[in-house]
C-alpha cells in the first residue's frame, strides 16, 4: 500500500476542513477525520486507491454528514432551525460575522433532515466545489442523476431554510 | 467598513451556503487524533472498534434494512403458500469494487429470485426492476399466479390474482422520505446498496473465495459478511463482464432453528429494454380491489408490544413460541383451524379475509422486524412460550436499546419495566436471544 504517513499529511488539511465545515465544532470534526480515514484505510486494503483526494473528501462529507444526523436523533428535544435573531452592536464587522455564523448553523441543522444522497451531493458540489461528473463517478450515478439530486436538495433546503420547524415537525 | 466576503447574495440558501463555505477552520485535528490515525495501519480495525457504538450502527444500518425488506419481500411469498395451499398445507482487490461499480450502474434488469423458507417449498418468482424504484414480480404458487408492482415513488405496491381477478392494493403509510424512490421493498436495490457499502466499511469483512464453475466456465467468488448479524451474502461475478451472475444472501435467526432463509437471485439480464407497461400500477378492468394500508415507518417497541397483543388476543392468552416468521405461521395455522380466516379449500379466498390476513400479516411483522433489526449490544431474549397474559409477573422479552444502561423487560401484560442488568430475570430454557 501507499505510504500511510504521506498520505495523512497530505490530505489531512482536506479532511480537516471539509468536516469541519459541515459539524461547525472540533469534538465531532475530530471523530470524523478519525472515521474518514479508517474507512480510506480500508478500502485501500481491498482495492487501489487511484484517487485519495476525492475518495476522502467524499468519505469525510459522508461521514460529517452522519454525525449531523445522529446529532439531530440525539437531541433530547429537537432544535429547530434557530430563527434569524436580532443583533445589536454598531460595529458591522462582528454583526455580520455572528450573521454568518447563525445561517451557517441554520443550514447543518436544515442538512441533518435531507436524505443521505441529497445532503452528500448536495455539500460535494457546493461545499467542495466538486463537477457533476466527479461527484458522479465518487457516488456511483449517472450525471444526469446528480443534477436531479441537486434540484431536490436545493429546494428541500430552501423549504427548510424558511421555515421555523417546531419540535413536533418532521 | 465591510469586507467583501460578507456580501450575502439575496437567496437564503445562497447565502446559508456560502456562510457555511466561508466557515473559519480552527487548526486540527488534536495532535492525539492525528497520531491515532498515523497508528491505524498497525491498529487496524481495533481502532474502528474504538469509534463506538453509533459507528457499529452505522455500519450495520443496511444489513438491517435488507433484513426487514426481506421479511417483507420473502415473508409476503412464504405465507402467500398458506392462501394457496396443495394437498391441505399450508479484502479481495480491485476485482470486486469492479463488480461493485458495474452491479451499481446497470439501470434495467431481468432476474430470478429464489426463496427459500425453512418448512416451506422452495418458491421462484421472476422479477423485473427498471430505475428509479420500479419493480415487478411474477410468482406462481400452486398453479395461482400472483403479481407484485412496486412504485416507490409514490410509496404504492399493487399485488394482482389475475386467475380470480382480485387486486390487492396497497398504500404505504409514514413512509420514510428518505426511503421514498429506490430503497424501500426493493430488495434487488438493496443487495446493491449493500454491496457497495461492503466496499469501504471496515466492519464488513469481503473475501474472495476459490473460482467457481458455473454452466462449464470459471467465475468469481465473493463472500460478504458483516462483523455482527446473522447474515451473509455471496456473490458470483463473470470475470469478462465483471457483473453479478448470481447473489444468495443466507439469513439465520428470522425464521428460527438452525436452518437459514436463503434468496437466491440469479438469471440476471441486465440493461434490457423493458415495456413502461410492465410496472403499470393500473388495475385491470373487472378486478375486485381491496384496499390495504400498510405501515411503513421504522418498526419500534410499540409495534412489537402490538404484535404480542395480537398474537394473545388471536390465540386465546398464549404468545407465539418463537418470534420469528415460524411463530407467525403457527398463528395463522390457529387462526385456520379455528375458521377465524378462511383460505384454505377450493373456494375463493374472501376477499375480507384476505384483507385481515394481510393486515395482521403487517402488524406481527412489524413486532418481528423489529426485534430483529436490534443489534447484537441489544442482546434481546424472549421467553413468551407457553405462557399467557393471565401470568402478569412473568417477563416474556428483554432488551437493553441502544446505548442504555438498563434493559427494558416485557411482562407477559404487557407492562414494561426497566431493570438493571443485575436484576434481570433468570434466561428460561426456551428464551431465544441474540446474545
Amino acid at each position: 500500500m501507499t505510504d500511510w504517513e504521506s498520505i495523512v499529511e497530505e490530505y489531512r488539511p482536506l479532511v480537516w476542513q471539509t468536516a469541519y465545515r459541515v459539524l461547525g465544532n472540533e469534538a465531532d470534526a475530530a471523530d470524523c477525520f478519525q472515521e474518514a480515514f479508517i474507512s480510506a484505510l480500508a478500502v485501500a486494503h481491498r482495492e487501489q486507491v487511484r484517487n485519495w483526494a476525492a475518495l476522502l473528501r467524499r468519505l469525510a462529507t459522508t461521514r460529517a454528514l452522519d454525525r449531523l444526523r445522529q446529532r439531530r436523533r440525539q437531541a433530547a428535544h429537537f432544535d429547530a432551525i434557530p430563527e434569524e435573531m436580532p443583533l445589536e452592536g454598531d460595529d458591522p464587522e462582528p454583526f455580520q460575522m455572528a450573521e454568518a455564523a447563525e445561517l451557517s448553523d441554520r443550514l447543518r441543522t436544515a442538512l441533518a433532515h435531507l436524505p443521505e444522497q441529497q445532503g452528500q451531493v448536495f455539500c460535494l458540489r457546493f461545499l467542495e466545489n466538486q463537477s457533476y461528473r466527479e461527484i458522479a463517478k465518487q457516488l456511483g450515478i449517472k450525471t444526469s442523476a446528480v443534477g436531479v439530486l441537486l434540484h431536490r436538495a436545493r429546494g428541500r433546503l430552501r423549504e427548510l431554510l424558511n421555515s421555523v420547524l417546531t419540535e413536533n415537525e418532521v | 467598513m465591510m469586507s467583501e466576503k460578507h456580501n450575502l447574495p439575496d437567496d437564503i440558501l445562497d447565502q446559508a451556503t456560502q456562510a457555511l463555505r466561508e466557515t473559519p477552520i480552527p487548526p486540527g485535528p488534536p495532535l492525539e487524533v492525528l497520531q491515532s490515525v498515523l497508528d491505524a495501519p498497525s491498529r487496524d480495525i481495533d481502532i474502528a472498534r474504538t469509534l463506538g457504538l453509533r459507528f457499529k450502527v452505522q455500519v450495520l444500518k443496511p444489513l438491517l434494512r435488507i433484513a426487514a425488506v426481506l421479511v417483507i419481500a420473502a415473508g409476503v411469498i412464504g405465507l402467500f403458500s398458506l392462501m394457496f395451499p396443495s394437498g391441505g398445507n399450508g479484502g479481495s482487490g480491485s476485482a470486486f469494487a469492479e463488480v461493485a461499480e458495474r452491479f451499481l450502474n446497470i439501470q434495467t434488469g431481468t432476474y430470478k429470485l429464489t426463496v427459500t423458507l425453512p418448512g416451506q417449498p422452495t418458491q421462484t418468482c421472476t422479477g423485473y426492476f427498471k430505475e428509479p424504484g420500479y419493480m415487478r414480480h411474477e410468482i406462481n404458487i400452486n398453479s395461482s399466479s400472483i403479481v407484485q408492482l412496486f412504485d416507490m415513488e409514490n410509496a404504492t405496491m399493487v399485488q394482482l390474482i389475475p386467475g380470480q381477478n382480485l387486486a390487492m392494493q396497497i398504500e404505504l403509510q409514514n413512509l420514510p422520505e428518505e426511503k421514498r424512490n429506490l430503497e424501500y421493498g426493493n430488495p434487488l436495490y438493496e443487495c446493491r446498496k449493500y454491496i457497495a457499502e461492503a466496499k469501504e466499511n471496515p466492519h464488513v469483512d469481503v473475501k474472495q473465495l476459490a473460482d467457481e464453475v458455473i454452466d462449464g466456465r470459471p467465475v468469481l467468488v465473493y463472500r460478504i459478511k458483516p462483523e455482527e448479524g446473522m447474515y451473509f451474502m455471496k456473490v458470483w461475478a463473470d470475470p469478462a463482464t465483471k457483473l453479478p451472475l448470481q447473489i444468495e444472501i443466507s439469513m439465520g435467526q428470522m425464521f428460527g432453528g438452525a436452518e437459514p432463509m436463503e434468496i437466491l437471485v440469479h438469471d440476471f439480464e441486465f440493461n434490457v429494454p423493458l415495456e413502461a407497461s410492465l410496472f403499470s400500477m393500473e388495475i385491470p378492468a373487472g378486478y375486485q380491489i381491496v384496499p390495504l394500508q400498510m405501515e411503513a415507518s421504522e418498526p419500534s417497541e410499540k409495534d412489537l408490544i402490538e404484535a404480542l397483543r395480537l398474537c394473545a388476543d388471536l390465540t386465546n392468552g398464549y404468545f407465539p413460541e418463537t418470534l420469528d416468521i415460524k411463530g407467525l405461521k403457527t398463528i395463522f395455522q390457529h387462526l385456520q383451524r379455528e375458521k377465524v380466516i378462511n383460505l384454505e379449500g377450493n373456494e375463493r379466498p374472501i376477499p375480507k379475509h384476505i384483507q385481515k390476513f394481510l393486515e395482521i400479516s403487517v402488524s406481527i411483522g412489524r413486532g418481528i422486524a423489529f426485534v430483529h433489526m436490534l443489534p447484537d449490544e441489544c442482546d434481546w431474549h424472549y421467553g413468551g412460550k407457553g405462557v399467557t397474559t393471565a401470568q402478569a409477573a412473568t417477563p416474556i422479552f428483554w432488551y437493553r436499546p441502544i446505548g442504555a444502561e438498563q434493559y427494558r423487560v416485557i411482562y407477559a401484560d404487557l407492562e414494561i419495566e426497566d431493570c438493571l442488568p443485575a436484576d434481570l430475570p433468570q434466561i428460561p430454557q426456551e428464551a431465544k436471544g441474540s446474545g
